[in-house]
């Protein structure tokens, strides 16, 4: 029971792919206009979202909660097909709505861009400047999307696990290709891919639900499932809908349990094996403690590339939801301890490279911190070393986020006793300063005040004194009162 | 006065008050994420601190600020360095403008009345501006709304060569939108050290930029308009650097209490109480005006009346700001409990796991 999902340009020849793959198949086909027409006829207002994609971005964040309504509803439309039975779907990027989903066939369909151009000229009877300006535009709108939907280039290949190039293969040859992929075992259901279904049925439910409810409806909620279990993450400032959530979730076939957490932000833990005993664990609460935030946990196994047989299934750079791996490294006894202390941001596992571990990575969640801990232990210890360090600096390269490891949380982010002495050292500094000044206040400002007779080479080095002198004032004070106030948990 | 009557005699009391003057407007800045010289200046003024010193102290005391904050800002992203860079072409030149005028009508009249009323005048007209709109704002702005965006649409329809592309802020706007908003942000930081309050609006409402990005190029480009504005100051001879000493002792601290504030409080409440303290400052300044107009001969009052005046103003400014102070730390306090009782609520829906 495969579930296929298209993504095309305009005039590539998507279209009748999907339709023939369907034919061949028997089974439902659905497209992204259907899906969006589902949407209005629900009152999301598609039209503006659409439109949004021209105008300023922050018109974009304003209706962010009416994207969040609107991926939650084509998302559940989805999953409802595919629980059904087999599925064709051709959109802009739809196995980023059916994400973690482990069995999805991820296809790309794209044809030159002179194939495109006579298309439209014969099609649309426009002349050929205007036939590429077309494309042109269709292209840029259609990776917008994309972007301000999932947060990911939809022109990405390792977003897929095939591209059919339809130049010069008709439609139906390349269903008949397709059709024969669809017999491997990677792209049939398995009670694991169908559980992972239900799941982002379920959350994409709960979503709509909250959009629904007059008394959650405007709060900016992100809701994850697990098993029967919702969590909703809000943030502090709108702490109050969280009395209201049970209620609107009550209706909701298959919520066994509701879990809620409250954060401002999310810090990222990124580690092989989880130990909520260790050093890191106690650091990473207290950071979360003190910034509001809710702690995700990211298992990345790295693959061994010396070895065939730790490599993935055929197509298949990441994988989450997995029950083993989910369970194993310590990350549920980790999790466990942070649901206990209201901090639990959730957990995924990744399997795979570091762009495997990048594309896994939700670009729309607010992230301020990534702790990359011990990873590729496989390798020996230098290489592990090497390893961290270049998967800290990846993921600083494609996220505006600060990436520490372990001990970096400790030397930037931590009070040790050092850093009370160094605080107090510094304090100390500044009162000498202080009682210097206002000791010799008459003749310092006799040297700093306006005086006619005053000659420039005087007057410039009297700017350049004060210009120099105060930055290194304020960094020796703000970052020692930043100290203190910090050991004080105000932060 | 010390310093050929530019400096002030400085008591413990005085001391003391800038200190809180430093706290509270260091607060008040990390509350709104902008600036705090809307009260940190005239604050100073109302001690007899020079309008062009307050001014020059002031900016002073922002430089270092600006540089402690921005690497913050930096490091979560929030920084368009080539936005800030753009916009600094203009708003040095606007630095020196009001430098200039500053020093200007600093010595147009005996004493410092001239430059004084100059600096009021500016500050009454835009910062009455300024707290209207915040106020109509909070009126008109239904729960959990954002700013209209309707100007920045319209200004990213201006397609003038040539167009930039700012990464981080993810805007393509023509460098000729972004140069008056850089000139504006100077000269006002330059007149009364409120750069921020055109710099940050007008990169959200006019460029449509995120909020955080605008608060973070905006601290980011203070490091260089305080730098600018420091060293036309200090050429001049206006800084106060004991006042600028004794704002750092308040402000440093003030500023993490405020900006830990606005993780628990609502957008609104933060526009409502800024808004509030904007206006009061403005009525503080309207009240000390008369008497700059009569040291300049304008009007014809009882100079016996001017500690009246002065004392007025000062007791207007200073309960707006601990007012102020007191809302947001009852409002932090609030919030703190609420959350716990509802963090406890949670531990109870919980348990039936």
């Amino acid at each position: 029971m495969p579930v296929i999902t298209i993504s095309r340009g305009s005039l590539s020849g998507g279209s009748a792919l999907a339709k023939a793959l369907a034919t061949k198949l028997g089974c439902a086909c659905i497209d992204r206009e259907s899906l969006a027409d589902l949407a209005i006829d629900r009152g999301i207002q598609v039209g503006q979202l659409e439109s949004v994609l021209v105008k300023a971005p922050a018109s974009r964040r304003k209706l962010a909660r009416e994207r969040e309504l609107y991926l939650a509803t084509v998302t559940a439309k989805l999953c409802e097909l595919a629980l059904a039975g087999d599925l064709v779907y051709h959109g802009h990027a739809g196995h980023l709505l059916l994400r973690g989903v482990p069995h999805v066939l991820r296809v790309r369909a794209v044809s030159s861009t002179e194939k495109r151009i006579e298309a439209v000229e014969s099609r649309l009877r426009l002349p050929r400047e205007q036939a590429i300006e077309f494309i042109d535009k269709i292209d840029r709108d259609r990776s917008r999307w994309a972007e301000y939907l999932h947060g990911v280039r939809w022109d990405d290949p390792t977003l897929y696990d095939i591209v059919v190039n339809l130049e010069s293969m008709p439609p139906e040859n390349a269903a008949v290709a397709l059709c024969a992929m669809t017999e491997l075992p990677d792209y049939q259901q398995t009670p694991a891919s169908r559980r992972a279904i239900a799941e982002l049925l379920l959350a994409s439910r709960a979503r709509i639900a909250l959009g629904q409810d007059e008394k959650t409806s405007r709060a900016d909620v992100r809701v994850r499932t697990r098993g029967g279990t919702v969590s909703v993450h809000c943030m502090p400032r709108q702490a109050s809908v969280i009395e209201h959530i049970p209620g609107a979730l009550a209706k909701i076939e298959g919520v066994e349990n509701i879990r809620c957490t409250i954060a401002e932000t999310n810090i990222l833990w990124i580690e092989e094996e989880f130990d909520p005993r260790s050093d890191t664990f106690s650091d990473i609460v207290a950071i979360a403690e003190g910034w509001d935030a809710a702690v995700e946990l990211l298992r990345f196994v790295a693959r061994d590339e010396s070895d065939p047989a730790d490599a993935p299934a055929s197509g298949e750079e990441w994988h989450e939801g997995d029950e083993d791996s989910l369970e194993a490294g310590g990350i549920a006894d980790t999790l466990a301890e942070l649901r206990k202390i209201n901090r639990s941001g959730g957990r995924r596992v990744v399997h795979g490279d570091a762009n495997a571990l990048l594309h896994s990575i939700d670009r729309q969640v607010k992230y301020s911190l990534f702790v990359v801990g011990g990873v590729y232990k496989v390798k020996p210890l230098g290489a592990q070393l090497r390893l961290a360090r270049e998967l800290a600096s990846i993921l600083s390269d494609n996220f505006a986020t600060a990436v520490v490891d372990t001990e970096g949380i400790k030397k930037q982010y931590r009070a040790g006793r050092g850093d009370i002495a160094t605080a107090l050292i510094r304090i100390a500094i500044v009162a000498a300063i202080y009682l210097f000044f206002f000791s010799f206040q008459e003749q310092i400002l006799a040297f700093t005040g306006a005086t006619d007779s005053k000659s420039w080479p005087l007057k410039l080095l009297t700017a350049i004194s004060i210009a120099c002198f105060i930055p290194l004032l304020a960094r020796l004070y703000g970052s020692s009162a930043a100290r203190i106030l910090k050991m004080i948990g105000i932060e | 006065m010390l310093g050929e009557e530019l400096f002030i005699e400085l008591s413990l009391g005085s001391a003391l008050q800038v200190v809180m003057l430093g706290f509270i407007g260091g607060m008040l800045s990390g509350f709104i994420g902008s600036g705090g010289a809307f009260f940190m200046t005239p604050g100073m003024m109302n001690l007899g601190v020079p309008g062009v010193v307050a001014v020059g102290s002031n900016i002073t005391h922002k430089f270092g600020k600006a540089l402690v904050g921005s690497k913050k800002h930096g490091e979560m992203g929030n920084v368009d360095k080539l936005l800030g860079m753009c916009m600094l072409v203009t708003a040095s030149a606007g630095i020196s403008i009001a430098a200039f005028l500053n020093s200007h009508f600093f010595k147009s009249a005996e004493g410092s009345a001239g430059g004084d009323l100059y600096i009021s005048v500016i500050f009454i007209s835009f910062l009455s501006i300024v707290s209207v709109s915040m106020l109509s704002d909070v009126w008109r702005a239904a729960p959990g709304e954002g700013p209209s965006l309707k100007i920045a649409e319209i200004c990213s329809r201006i397609r003038l060569w040539p167009m930039i592309h700012f990464k981080v802020a993810d805007v393509r706007v023509s460098l000729w939108v972004i140069m008056p908003i850089g000139l504006a942000t100077g000269f006002l930081a330059g007149t009364i050290g409120v750069g921020g309050f055109i710099g940050v609006p007008a990169m959200i409402y006019v460029l449509g930029i995120p909020t955080a990005v605008a608060a973070g190029t905006e601290l980011y480009l203070a490091v260089f308009m305080g730098a600018w504005g420091c060293l036309n100051y200090a050429w001049n001879g206006y800084v106060d650097l004991r006042l600028t000493l004794l704002l750092y002792v308040g402000s440093l601290v003030g500023i993490h209490l405020g900006a830990y504030g606005t993780k628990v409080v609502k957008e609104v409440y933060i526009r409502l109480v800024t808004g509030v303290i904007i206006l009061l400052c403005v009525v503080s300044r309207l009240i000390a005006t008369p008497e700059y107009l009569r040291r300049l001969g304008y009007i014809d009052i009882d100079p016996r009346h001017d500690i009246w005046w002065d004392y007025t103003s000062k007791t207007i400014l200073f309960a707006s700001g601990i007012v102020g102070a007191l809302a947001i730390l009852w409002t932090v306090g609030r919030a703190y409990v609420h959350r716990r009782r509802l963090r406890a609520s949670l531990f109870v829906a919980q348990s039936g796991e």
